[in-house]
């Protein structure tokens, strides 16, 4: 991932398959996915998983997401609730517009932080 | 339709969803939330994501349509199968037709001369009930519409009609699926109940519902407090007149009265037949298969198919065949019969057949008269039939129309079946559905018939719109010493020359007469030397009429050509109202009052100014004096501008001091009004910034040597250059306040002006406390057209600020150098008398048409203190940093 937009301290993540990055910012955990529109779900389901572990934050990229399906709404819903559960920040980066719209229709927008 | 089982239904509904159990509640919450996801999916769909889907669905409706008709007799026991087969393919086949070039995505029309765009928004998630008389048509239809406009639908279909929906349902989902709709996109209701009803119906995440049923189903979708199509009972009249084609009428009733033994709720319910062709009618519907009932036989059936408690049709009745029918109630017929004809006496409880029959039972009513035939059709569409439909048969233009005005209905079929025809799309244009609007009459939000339509939000884009402007001035303008030569040109008989009694003794009309066609009868009507009244005008009128006059010359200062214009526009179209024409308005556009076109007699105006101020001569306007109420009227309209105008300087040489002065500054008043008006145009800003160069140089030379023949020359064209500026942008606040006071307080219309310049000026550089709507102007730019004119004037000043300051102040000197007041309180007007009078003020001024283009909008508070600020007068430049308004940078 592009390092310009975070801090400079960055640590390798337990999850390499997902190109994703465990970092240390401030004594916060956070968690860096890529998520891939060919992968969605399971893409999602695996930011699940991470939520079991010590992160504090998880951030999104969305920006290779052009559209998405029910399942895949349904997915992050779940993902929101679990995350809401165990009071683990989620931000969403590179939403599209569309997109941006399609979470609103079903009130997800609220429940995510987004970033550009 | 309306059954007796409806009635209680109606009892019943709506219905509290508490009756629900937790898991019942978690159900429907379940049908729901697909419903919402997927309707959030669909919004990312293009339209040509949306039209791969409709178009499989409708060949598998079709493919399906035999199936569908058979499962739907066999589950309701209502109708014919091989009609059921034909209204499934019309919803398939026929709202394709309709649908499938239409736009429901994005931008679905554009108007470009309108700058306008259509810009479609799903609604999301639609509750829709469907019917047992037409249920799987109708699920057909909306299954498509809803995939066509990207909404997902949760079906809440009749019990009694559970099964053929839900394959219809199943059959729609699984093709639109199979080609890329959402997932969850139709869900339908298991065991639908009145209480599962009434919790969708108030389910937040539902956007509309679509209510096609009873009038239970339909109130029920009203009470909701969501948006509702909601389609209910008819009880369709129809007019079969004496010009019809009996053969085609009676044809065309008995296919739709019979159509799937007459579920339609559109088809015909009593048929009111004009006396002359009554037998005759009946005799072809006997020829054609229809048992005419005797009056026994008639009692027979309204004691079986319909419920004597409610007055309803009963329920085991509808969709029946009319030989089972007959069977029912007794009556013997032959064993082909279509249709049981019955005749009636009237509408009403006492005449049980005159209401909604959704069998082949048909009731007919002889009328003696079309008056008699009108009135009992009104009473049958009044009898539970509002707002739906209603059908004729005539030749008769009028009476077709006449019928259309009586009858509240939304499709109103003419020479058609009525069933079939309010279909649409089959035996007329009407857009093709299985959903009538009813409009109010039948509690209903529209009369359409339902389709893409109204399952769209449809959004305006607006564009920005510039109107069209104008730059509009006399045929002909002749300017510069001796230009009054150019009046031999214009040939008359009859010649009115309008002037005052100075001018005359001054010579003036003499040399107007001279250069005159030498065959010309020359007429004067000499008016006084005021600002004209309506008796004023109404005696040059009179003269104008005595000697049959094809031309008027107005000579004169404004006065005398105002009035000219007027006598003109009096004489040409005398029913003019003056008082009506004078009317307040905001757009010369868009205003309420037609000046009038139609003339009695056509004129030719030519207007020879002898002062240089007014520039009445190029103006479509005319001020006339109301004394009754102490103010002034202006008239505007271009029709009042004078045909010819003739700038000829050698009528203001003598003007006096005071006068050069007084119309100077009305000149440069124009100049600078027009020049910031929200009207104000590139051609209007040339002759405005022109007309203040000349007035800056030339008035105090005219002012101070009168005979300077240059300066009486520059100050003449001056005058007629910033009204042609003016004419075209409009004046502004400064002549309201000036109008206001000058009518009040007798003040000659320049010294006004000249009183409250300066402030106007600074007002209107100020930011705004009001901003004034143009679609004309982009920004307020008023003061930066000031430092504009400051420029132009070389005053110097760095910022915009600066240049306004010295503009004002270059005004301010003017003003002094001209000798004016520059106070009201100098004028001798006490304080008192001052504060008495501004009330009245404030409303003329704001009443006056003048500011409507100025490009602040002025407040009644910001009139009043402009009044007082030129009541106390003087030093505005020195105190323009001081107003109280903010200053523009």
């Amino acid at each position: 991932m592009k390092a310009e937009a975070w801090p400079p301290r960055w640590a390798p993540s337990l999850n390499r398959n997902l190109f994703s990055l465990l970092v240390v910012l401030m004594a916060t955990i956070v968690e860096f996915q890529k998520i891939e529109e060919y992968r969605l779900i399971a893409s999602l389901e695996e930011a699940v998983q991470e939520l079991d572990g010590a992160v504090q934050e998880l951030a999104l990229d969305f920006s290779a997401v052009r559209r998405i399906d029910s399942g895949g709404l349904r997915a992050l819903e779940d993902l929101a609730r679990k995350a809401e559960e165990k009071k683990i920040k989620v931000i969403l980066r590179g939403v599209n517009v569309d997109l941006y719209k399609t979470f609103k229709l079903i009130r997800l927008a609220s429940r995510f932080s987004f970033v550009s | 339709m309306i059954t007796s089982e409806d009635v209680k239904e109606r009892v019943r509904v709506p219905l509290s969803p508490e009756a629900l159990t937790p898991e019942r509640i978690a159900y429907l919450e379940g049908l729901v939330s697909q419903a919402r996801i997927a309707a959030a999916v669909f919004t990312q769909f293009t339209q040509q994501d949306v039209d791969r889907i409709v178009k499989p669905m409708v060949l598998a409706g079709l493919e399906q349509a035999q199936y569908l008709a058979g499962l739907a007799v066999e589950e309701t026991r209502l109708g014919v199968m091989e009609d059921k087969v034909i209204k499934n393919m019309v919803a398939c086949e026929f709202v394709y037709d309709h649908i499938k070039d239409k736009r429901t995505v994005g931008v679905i029309r554009e108007y470009p001369e309108r700058n306008l765009l259509e810009m479609a928004e799903p609604i999301g998630v639609l509750f829709s009930l469907t019917p047992i008389t037409n249920p799987t048509s109708t699920v057909l239809f909306k299954c498509i519409v809803a995939i066509k406009t990207r909404n997902a639908v949760v079906f809440s279909p009749h019990p009694k009609a559970w099964r053929c929906c839900s394959e219809a349902i199943r059959i729609m989902y699984e093709t639109a699926v199979k080609h890329g709709a959402p997932e969850g996109v139709f869900t339908c209701v298991e065991s639908p109940s009145l209480a599962d009803n009434a919790f969708l119906m108030r389910h937040k995440a539902v956007g509309l519902i679509d209510a096609t049923g009873g009038p239970g189903v339909v109130k029920a979708a009203y009470s909701s407090g969501k948006p509702a199509l909601g389609v209910g009972a008819g009880n369709t009249p129809v007019y079969l007149e004496k010009s019809a084609d009996l053969n085609t009428a009676v044809v065309d009733i008995i296919i739709s009265k019979t159509f799937d033994n007459g579920t339609i709720c559109a088809s015909e319910q009593t048929v009111v037949i004009d006396n002359e062709i009554y037998d005759q009618a009946l005799k072809k519907f006997a020829d054609l298969g229809a048992h005419i009932c005797d009056e026994k036989e008639t009692r027979m059936l309204e004691r079986g198919v319909i419920d004597p408690k409610t007055g309803f049709m009963q329920p085991m009745a509808v969709g029946q065949k009319a030989t089972d029918i007959a069977r029912f109630v007794g009556l013997a017929v032959k064993p082909n019969t279509k249709l049981l004809v019955a005749p009636i006496q009237g509408v009403g409880p006492e005449h049980p057949l005159s209401v909604e029959k959704l069998f082949p039972v048909l009731s007919v009513y002889r009328a003696k008269s079309t008056e008699e035939a009108l009135k009992v059709c009104i009473d049958v569409n009044h009898a539970g039939g509002l707002g739906h439909t209603a059908v004729i048969f005539s030749r008769n233009d009028e009476i077709v129309r006449q019928f259309g005005n009586v009858i509240n209905a939304g499709r109103i079929i003419v020479n058609s079946p009525g069933a079939i025809g309010a279909l649409g799309a089959v035996y007329n244009d009407l857009v093709p559905t299985f959903s009538f609007g009813c409009g109010t009459g039948g509690g209903n939000s529209t009369t359409d018939n339902v389709n893409i339509q109204h399952y769209l939000n449809i959004k305006r884009v607006a564009r920005r719109t510039q109107n069209h402007m104008w730059f509009r001035v006399p045929n002909q303008i002749f300017f510069n010493l001796n230009a009054v030569e150019n009046l031999s040109h214009f040939p008359s008989q009859t010649t009115i020359i309008v002037t005052n009694p100075a001018l005359e003794h001054m010579g003036h009309v003499d040399i107007v007469r001279r250069h005159m066609c030498p065959k010309t009868h020359v007429h004067l009507c000499v008016i006084p030397d005021a600002e004209p009244e309506v008796q004023v005008i109404l005696q040059g009128v009179e003269a104008l009429n005595f000697y049959k006059a094809d031309q008027i010359i107005a000579l004169g200062g404004g006065s005398v050509i105002d009035a000219a214009k007027i006598m003109k526009l009096k004489y040409e179209s005398p029913e003019a109202d003056l008082e009506e024409l004078a009317a307040p308005f905001l757009d010369l556009r868009k205003r309420v009052v037609e000046y009038p076109t139609e003339k009695v007699t056509r004129t030719r105006l030519i207007a020879v100014p002898t002062t240089s101020g007014t520039g009445s001569e190029v103006t479509p306007f005319a001020v006339l004096t109301d004394k009754e109420r102490g103010r002034k009227v202006t008239l505007a309209d271009y029709s009042l501008t004078p045909d010819v105008a003739i700038v000829d300087p050698q009528f203001v040489m003598s003007m006096p001091k005071g006068l050069t002065a007084d119309t100077g500054i009305d000149c440069l008043t124009h100049a600078l009004e027009a020049g910031v008006s929200n009207y104000a145009s590139p051609y209007t800003d040339s002759n405005a910034m022109q007309a203040i160069r000349l007035a800056f140089k030339y008035l105090p030379i005219a002012y101070e040597n009168p005979g300077d023949e240059e300066a009486r020359c520059m100050m003449h064209n001056a005058a007629c250059i910033a009204a042609m500026a003016f004419s075209n942008a409009s004046v502004g606040v400064n002549h309201a306040l000036a109008h206001a006071f000058g009518a009040r307080f007798k003040v000659a219309h320049g010294r006004a002006n000249a009183l409250m310049l300066p402030h106007v000026m600074a007002y209107n550089a100020a930011v705004p406390t009001k901003f004034m709507p143009s679609p004309y102007t982009q920004g307020y730019i008023a003061h930066k057209k000031y430092a504009t004119v400051a420029d132009l004037l070389g005053l110097g000043g760095q910022t915009v600020q600066e240049k306004v300051d010295k503009l004002i102040a270059a005004v301010e000197q003017l003003l002094d150098r001209l000798g004016f007041p520059r106070s009201i309180a100098e004028l001798g007007i006490s304080k008192e008398e001052f504060e008495r009078a501004i009330p009245e003020m404030v409303k003329a001024a704001f009443d006056d048409p003048s500011w409507r283009s100025n490009p602040r909008m002025p407040l009644m508070t910001e009139l009043v203190e402009l009044f007082w600020k030129a009541y106390e007068g003087r030093g505005v430049a020195a105190k323009v940093g001081a107003v109280s308004q903010p200053q523009l940078v």
